[in-house]
């Protein structure tokens, strides 16, 4: 399965498909590994910016599907309008639950960690540019209150619409709107500051 | 928000998990659910054969027939037996529990707080009978029930503000339009405000939201986005009957608000007659103003629910 932005049709499909069998009955495993192989880079990339290790992120993250599957298999879809959005909000909660569990306000502080850049065929100076800025940008994003760096994430990494996000955060999109617009300018404030 | 910025937090979508850790994830999450969906299956196809056996054996049994019955009749009889009892009554807690029974079988948020507020009411009064008859010697006692009094009041005073914050918030967002239903405004200031506008428009020009859409936004949340007191903004375009129907509810629920702490002038002085009277008119005001009753176009604008922060 190819890595990427989901396309609509096939997130809806998918959706439908687990969604028709219903809870209880027999749920559509190779649909939901489908929808693995197109969530996992979104949702791994999602917590990782909200805990302080690619460990933990991995570790929430498999949690996270498991859990899904899990939810599927005892609710109805019907109050959840896409696939990825169930995922999100449980993603969501997974974390507030890490942070609970091991009593860690925030994961602002790691600054040992290095971002890993997958791409290796990048020029050893190219990769140090792309270090230095990805690293300053993600400083920046960690020093935004949670909500703010969520709605960032969310509209500027992971491209999700108003709406999406407005569903994930339980907001309506007014205040999602809103919440955006404040915290992009709060980030601009922050970048300001660069050094 | 500035390309540079914008194209710095899209490079950060280059952070992904390593592909060895995902192909390996998906393996163990495959037989995961594999596992779990075998074994819920079988055991839930046992437990549902299982379940008429089961109570067809129990019912068969007259005894066991006869005592459920008998529970029923007794659940009855006590609810309804309950319902003028007074604090330190041994039916009182069936009250309390009837009560919140019907609040919680009670979806519309306006009966709810109407419900809260005649509970905190009733509540309220009961103290104050208990209070008149009971030996001034127990001080505990009386301590615990004045509590519990000035409890019961800030519990009316709550719901009533709850209602004032709905009805200001209603003539805002008749003002602003259906983009903005249920938001609560708190400083915001006018490069926010142009994006609620713009929105409004954008949100225009889109095709129609389907009726469960549409109903879904409604039923969402009420989210405050910043501390702060709730500022009202009625703006320019709010039709003048609505802001007179609004000032005259509000004018009524201070009024509430002025009886409320008439009968706890009277409490503190411990004259409980007068303020089991004071409450009774307090009642007597709610059933007679327009506090809880349908505002028609107004009211039809909105039923905003306050949300509650996912954790």
């Amino acid at each position: 399965m190819s890595p990427g932005k989901p396309k609509k049709g096939q997130e809806k499909k998918l959706y439908n498909k687990i969604k028709k069998n219903g809870k209880n009955g027999d749920q559509d495993r190779e649909a939901f590994i489908e929808a693995y192989d197109l969530y996992v880079d979104q949702i791994y990339r999602f917590i990782y910016f909200k805990v302080s290790s690619s460990d933990e992120a991995h570790d929430l993250t498999s949690a996270v599907f498991l859990k899904t599957w899990n939810y599927i298999q005892t609710n109805s879809l019907k109050d959840v309008n896409t696939l990825r959005a169930l995922i999100y909000k449980i993603a969501r909660t997974s974390v507030i639950d890490h942070y609970r569990k091991n009593y860690q306000v925030d994961s602002i502080d790691d600054k040992e960690r290095k971002i890993d850049i997958p791409d290796s065929r990048q020029d050893i100076l190219r990769q140090v540019e792309i270090s230095s800025d990805l690293e300053i940008i993600e400083k920046k994003l960690r020093e935004l209150k949670y909500e703010y760096r969520e709605v960032i994430i969310l509209r500027f990494i992971d491209e999700l619409t108003i709406k999406e996000i407005a569903e994930i955060v339980d907001k309506t999109k007014t205040n999602t709107r809103v919440l955006l617009h404040r915290a992009t300018k709060s980030l601009k404030e922050l970048m300001k500051d660069k050094i | 928000m500035d390309k540079d910025i914008i194209l710095k937090l899209n490079s950060l979508k280059a952070v992904k998990p390593e592909s060895q850790w995902k192909a390996e994830n998906r393996n163990i999450l495959f037989n995961q659910i594999s596992n779990s969906s075998a074994s819920s299956v079988e055991s839930e196809f046992e437990f549902i054969l299982s379940i008429p056996r089961q109570v067809l054996r129990f019912i068969s049994q007259p005894a066991w027939a006869v005592f459920f019955i008998a529970l029923i009749a007794l659940s009855v009889f006590s609810v309804s037996a309950a319902k003028y009892t007074k604090p330190g009554d041994s039916l009182y807690i069936a009250k309390r529990i009837s009560e919140r029974a019907q609040l919680a079988i009670t979806f519309n948020k306006e009966k709810k707080t109407k419900l809260d507020i005649k509970f905190a009411s009733d509540h309220a009064k009961g103290i104050t009978q208990v209070l008149s008859n009971i030996e001034s010697d127990n001080e505990e006692k009386v301590e615990r029930l004045t509590r519990d009094f000035k409890r019961e009041v800030n519990i009316v005073r709550e719901k009533l503000n709850e209602v004032k914050t709905d009805e200001e918030m209603q003539v805002f967002t008749t003002s602003l339009g259906k983009g903005n239903k249920g938001m609560q405004i708190s400083n915001l200031d006018d490069e926010e405000l142009g994006i609620i506008e713009e929105g409004i428009e954008e949100e225009k020009s889109l095709e129609p939201a389907p009726a469960e859409e549409a109903a879904k936004e409604e039923a969402s949340a009420t989210s405050t986005l910043q501390e702060g007191p709730p500022i009202r903004r009625a703006g320019g375009q709010a039709e003048q009957g609505t802001e007179e129907s609004i000032g005259t509810l509000l004018s009524d629920i201070e009024e509430v608000h002025k009886k409320l702490g008439e009968a706890e002038a009277l409490f503190d002085e411990n004259d409980y007659d007068g303020t089991f009277e004071k409450l009774e008119e307090v009642d007597e005001l709610i059933e007679n103003t327009d506090i809880f009753e349908d505002q028609g176009e107004v009211k039809g604008v909105s039923e905003s629910a306050t949300s509650t922060v996912e954790d």
